[in-house]
């Protein structure tokens, strides 16, 4: 199992605010999982708590057979750094590099020298259609054009689990279809696992399981049943 | 309303930027406090010592160096208009088996005090022969009460006294030379004194004093000098003047850096609370609601710093009233008197408004951005950022011509003092021109530091180069200061390595003698009396005597110049080893020594006040005819240095003077000989000739005390830059980590751990010092270098050089600085929750 969620509740502001309640998830290597659910139901708190950005307040979160609540902050970054590749809905690019620049961030944080990585930078952002825009920094960027350096960036440290918070809130429908299309492609071809927020149901049409939080608890699944068909 | 109270809660929980930034503010009006005060102290020491001295005369008249013959009061008196003619009669003395040196003052004590003041505190006032009179400070520390006997040891034997009274040394006579003085009838002073001559006669006249002046010339004789009392502070006031422009620099400048934190502290406050303005703005606050709410903010830091900066400037101010400041410079024969360090009152109310208004003014700027700000510019490069970046160019031209044209005029102009005000301008323009080249200068090292870094240091050093460079904007204040603190900081260092560099080379090469024997006098470097040539014989003939070199110390007066001349044996000098300290020329003294030929040396002060340089001639109307000297260089005279000396060889002298005199003899002893002892010796031996016996350690003492005072004010000044530059980059490091919370956030969810962040953080402060490092340093050394050498010439020592472990030890405080700095902010990203700062706006 890639991802695996025991019992997992997450609270805030001192539990005045109820995010997460009893989620128990189990997800492959190699699927592609949608999770779909009003605003406020939890759906980014769950993302974030598999890629580790925060820790739950109660239950085991193990990815990749790490045990993520164990684990110390630097443990858990270096965790993130290797194995997770993160699409943010707001894009969050450093606004002082270029394109390239920002694609080949992972692996500079992990040390590498930029001319040995230039070359993976390149082609990932020739992946996502920005062969000419490789030099230009994010404020000379359309929205749709920074969300595909994001994804690009994602893509950079060949992360076995792709995480992303609606990756195609800010893009027109053939852009937007462009990118899942490859997105799920990448799945499929490398065997990668993806978890992907999203609003839009033709979005999570490409997914393989479609997961529905309401409330903080997993109220629906679908694709379930394909899933046990397959096995 | 409401603004108001968020704007007080923010400033509370973020008290440690708040105080930091009121700090500065603090700072600037401290300076602004302390500064005027020592300057207006100096003067007041100048214009007391006048009051002290000349009383309330009208006219002074002076003598050269060989006195004014008693009779000559008579004439005096007997001239038109003359009211009143008093003499006076000082020299140097001490109490017996007491090493201390003591003015004598020797006055009519029928007449004296309808000039002068004398504050009685106990006993009575002298009556005539054998009584003297002693300030409160000299009494108290040697014990001596009313009716005590004490022995006076003068250069003509000892000579007995009674104590009549004691005087109050706040005022009057008694403060000159820190009270430690004797008042004394005339006789006994002439006898101390080894001669009967005057050194001025104070005169007060019923009203016609121009008049009365013409009319004393014709009864004076040509050497000695009739003038208003105050003609002998103007070559004090002139030094005064250019010390005061340098002075107000500093405080501008530091004062400006007080700004440059309010400024940053504003910035944060601005940049932490752009949702807050965006929300208020959105609300329909007008822009000029938001601009009002800031610059009130700014305003009441201002005014709290600045009260608090009052407060310990006169503080500090009364805690260094012991400083002893003195006139900075000593022309005339006479003894000094210090004046109590006091506060400049009427700077306070100034210094005040001038923190206040520059709070205000920094904090406007942040508030015109901010109340411009639209919320989508928040993710993007904001505007300003670019339009900084596209006026580079023309900053880098307007910053290159200002460099040229100051450099020009530094270069061509003369370095006399009457161009001194405009020299340290151009020098303060240039590092104007700096400031406006440091801009570009991190835009320029765009391009190199980014990839230099990241070899370097990797993701942290490629992150940190990155952000300094790309976005200029934000720092290029905090780079700006930190440049100029450490410009400043090199000068005000330079300038105390100069002296203790100085001190060394000079006890090294001049003041390699173990004692001087030298005529009676007013000072160590005034004999009036010439030493008799049995003291020379006997001197000569001591078994504990290695060497006993001659010199003349006199005067010769022409018209309105009076020329110093020391007339030293080089011979002799030379061969013990002993050399003078050459400025310009070749260090030769073959030239010097062909009486043939003249020639001579002069020292620095004759360069800076009159333009003489090497290679010129000085023709003297000398006994011998006119005869033209040539200049073959110029020293650093350690003795009698502000005035215009010249300095030859003894035979030459003697050959051109027809005078065989000797003022002084150097002496170095056997290596076995005790100084103490052989000095005791020669004190008893030649206690009937009028001669001192001088330790050659006390005059260095005596010379060092004359600097301590400048560099104690110079050490302060440091320490305040530092504290103002610790404060400024603690700041712009947190702006530099609130402006960036969402992209530091998404680094740590990208895998960079707390540490990288942190050393990120540090790497950015350090390089950013290390920028301003690059322009510091040149512009620093070139202004100690110009600037210094140029006040040490005037003050007459060498200047020696900027040093290179002068210039490491600043540049170890500056990387102390900037880790200190950086590490708050840098623990503040390190800790930075992940999630919430990729949620901040
Ligand atoms: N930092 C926080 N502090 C307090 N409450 C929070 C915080 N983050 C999220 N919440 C709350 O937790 C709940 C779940 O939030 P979450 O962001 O996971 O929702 P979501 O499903 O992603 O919504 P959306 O579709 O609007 O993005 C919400 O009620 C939200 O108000
Ligand atoms: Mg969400």
């Amino acid at each position: 199992m890639t991802v695996q969620l025991h019992n997992v509740s997450h609270e805030y502001n001192y539990g005045k605010v109820q995010a997460l309640r009893g989620i128990n998830l189990d997800i492959r290597a190699g699927q592609f999982v949608a999770i779909m659910g009003a605003s406020g139901s939890g759906k980014s708190t769950l993302l974030h708590l598999i890629a580790g950005l925060t820790q739950p307040r109660d239950g085991d979160v193990i990815v990749l057979g790490h045990h993520l609540g164990k684990l110390s902050d630097n443990d858990l970054t270096l965790f993130r750094r290797r194995n997770i590749g993160l699409i943010f809905q707001a894009f969050n690019l450093l606004p002082t590099m270029t394109a390239l620049e920002n694609v080949m961030l992972p692996l500079i944080i992990d040390g590498k020298s930029k001319r040995e990585i230039r070359a993976r930078g390149e082609h990932l952002l020739r992946l996502v259609q920005l062969t000419d825009r490789m030099d230009h920094r994010p404020d000379e960027l359309s929205g749709g054009q920074q969300q595909r350096v994001a994804i690009a960036r994602a893509l950079m440290n060949e992360a076995p689990v792709l995480l992303a918070d609606e990756p195609t809130g800010n893009l027109d429908s053939k852009s937007g279809e462009d990118i899942l299309y490859l997105l799920r492609e990448l799945v499929e071809r490398e065997n990668r696992t993806m978890v992907m927020v999203t609003h839009d149901p033709r979005a999570a049409a490409y997914a393989d399981r479609i997961i529905t939080l309401s409330d903080g608890q997993i109220s629906e699944e679908l694709g379930i049943v394909a899933e046990v068909m397959v096995s | 309303m409401i603004f108001q109270w968020t704007g007080w809660r923010h400033l509370r929980h973020h008290w440690i930027r708040t105080v930091l930034s009121i700090l500065g503010i603090v700072m600037g009006v401290t300076a602004f406090t302390f500064v005027p005060s020592i300057s207006r102290t100096m003067r007041s020491s100048a214009s007391i010592t006048l009051d002290d001295i000349a009383g309330r005369a009208d006219i002074e008249i002076r003598a050269d160096q060989n006195g004014i013959d008693p009779a000559l009061v008579e004439s005096v008196r007997d001239v038109e208009g003359v009211e009143l003619a008093v003499p006076l009669s000082n020299g140097i003395g001490r109490l017996a088996e007491d090493h201390d040196l003591l003015v004598f003052f020797g006055i009519d004590p029928a007449i004296d005090r309808q000039v002068r003041t004398y504050k009685l505190t106990e006993g009575d006032f002298i009556a005539g022969a054998g009584e003297v009179l002693l300030p409160r400070t000299l009494a108290d520390d040697k014990d001596i009460s009313v009716g005590d006997r004490l022995t006076l040891g003068g250069f003509t034997g000892s000579h007995e006294a009674v104590v009549s009274g004691i005087l109050d040394d706040s005022a009057g006579v008694a403060r000159l030379n820190g009270g430690y003085l004797i008042v004394m009838g005339l006789s006994d002073a002439y006898q101390l004194r080894g001669a009967e001559s005057l050194d001025s006669i104070a005169i007060v006249t019923g009203g016609d004093t121009a008049r009365v002046k013409d009319s004393l010339a014709t009864v004076m004789p040509d050497e000695v000098e009739i003038g208003d009392p105050s003609g002998r502070n103007r070559a004090a006031e002139q030094l005064l003047d250019a010390l005061d422009i340098q002075m107000s620099m500093i405080n501008l400048l530091v004062l400006a850096l007080g700004a440059m934190l309010i400024y940053n502290t504003m910035s944060v406050s601005v940049t932490q609370r752009r949702k807050e303005i965006g929300v208020l703005r959105s609300m329909g606050v007008s822009r000029r609601q938001i601009q009002r709410m800031f610059v009130m903010e700014a305003g009441a830091l201002g005014a709290i710093g600045s009260a608090l900066g009052i407060v310990l400037g006169i503080i500090v101010v009364y805690a260094s009233r012991n400083l002893p400041v003195l006139p900075p410079s000593n022309t005339a024969n006479l003894p000094q008197s210090t004046a109590q360090l006091d506060v400049a009152y009427g700077v306070l109310p100034i210094a005040f408004m001038a923190g206040t208004l520059t709070s205000v003014v920094a904090g406007y700027l942040p508030a015109r951005y901010a109340s411009r700000l639209e919320p989508v510019e928040s993710m993007r490069l904001s505007q300003a950022e670019r339009d900084f970046v596209s006026h580079s160019r023309q900053r880098i031209v307007i910053g290159l011509v200002i460099v040229l044209v100051s450099l020009v005029g530094v270069f061509s102009l003369p370095r006399t003092l009457e161009y001194f005000a405009i020299n340290t301008n151009l020098i303060y323009l240039m590092l104007g021109a700096a400031i406006a080249l440091f801009g570009p200068a991190l835009i320029g090292l765009g391009r190199i530091l980014p990839p230099v870094m990241n070899r370097l240091f990797g993701a942290p050093g490629l992150i940190a180069a990155d952000n300094l460079t790309k976005r200029p904007r934000r720092v290029v204040v905090t780079g700006a200061m930190l440049m100029v603190g450490l410009w400043m900081a090199l000068l005000a260092t330079g300038s105390n390595f100069g002296y203790t560099a100085f001190m060394e080379e000079w006890q090294a090469n001049e003041n390699i003698w173990d004692l001087t024997v030298m005529g009676a006098g007013t000072s160590y470097f005034t004999p009036i009396v010439s030493i008799p040539p049995e003291v020379i014989e006997d001197a000569n003939t001591r078994p504990e005597v290695a060497a006993a070199v001659m010199e003349r110390y006199t005067t010769h007066t022409e018209g309105e110049t009076t020329y110093y001349i020391r007339a030293i044996d080089f011979n002799a000098y030379l061969a013990k080893g002993a050399r003078l300290i050459w400025n310009e020329g070749e260090e030769d003294y073959t030239a010097l020594q062909n009486a043939d030929k003249p020639s001579v040396v002069v020292t620095g002060m004759s360069v800076v006040i009159d333009g003489i340089t090497t290679g010129a001639t000085i023709t003297v109307n000398t006994p011998s005819g006119e005869v033209d000297f040539v200049v073959v260089g110029t020293v650093y005279g350690a003795l009698a240095p502000d005035q215009l000396t010249l300095v030859m060889d003894l035979g030459t002298y003697r050959q051109v003077w027809h005078d065989n005199r000797v003022d002084r003899l150097m002496i170095a002893l056997e290596p076995e000989a005790s100084t103490a002892e052989v000095r005791r010796d020669m004190q008893r031996d030649y206690a009937v000739y009028s001669v001192a016996i001088v330790d050659n350690a006390d005059m260095q003492a005596a010379f060092i005390e004359r600097f301590n005072s400048i560099t104690s004010v110079s050490r302060l000044m440091t320490a305040l830059l530092v504290v103002i530059l610790i404060g400024g980059l603690t700041s712009t490091m947190f702006i530099l980590v609130y402006d960036r919370r969402r992209d530091l956030g998404m680094l740590r969810a990208l895998g960079m751990v707390r540490r990288q962040i942190v050393s990120s953080v540090i790497l950015e402060a350090l390089l950013l010092v290390g920028v301003a490092v690059l322009f510091a340093v040149p512009g620093g050394i070139f202004t100690v270098t110009y600037n210094s050498s140029f006040v040490h010439d005037m003050i007459g020592i060498k200047y020696a050089g900027v040093q290179a472990n002068h210039v490491l030890m600043t540049l170890v405080v500056v990387l102390v600085v900037a880790l200190v700095a950086s590490f708050t902010p840098a623990r503040t990203a390190g800790r930075m929750d992940v999630l919430q700062a990729l949620r901040y706006e």
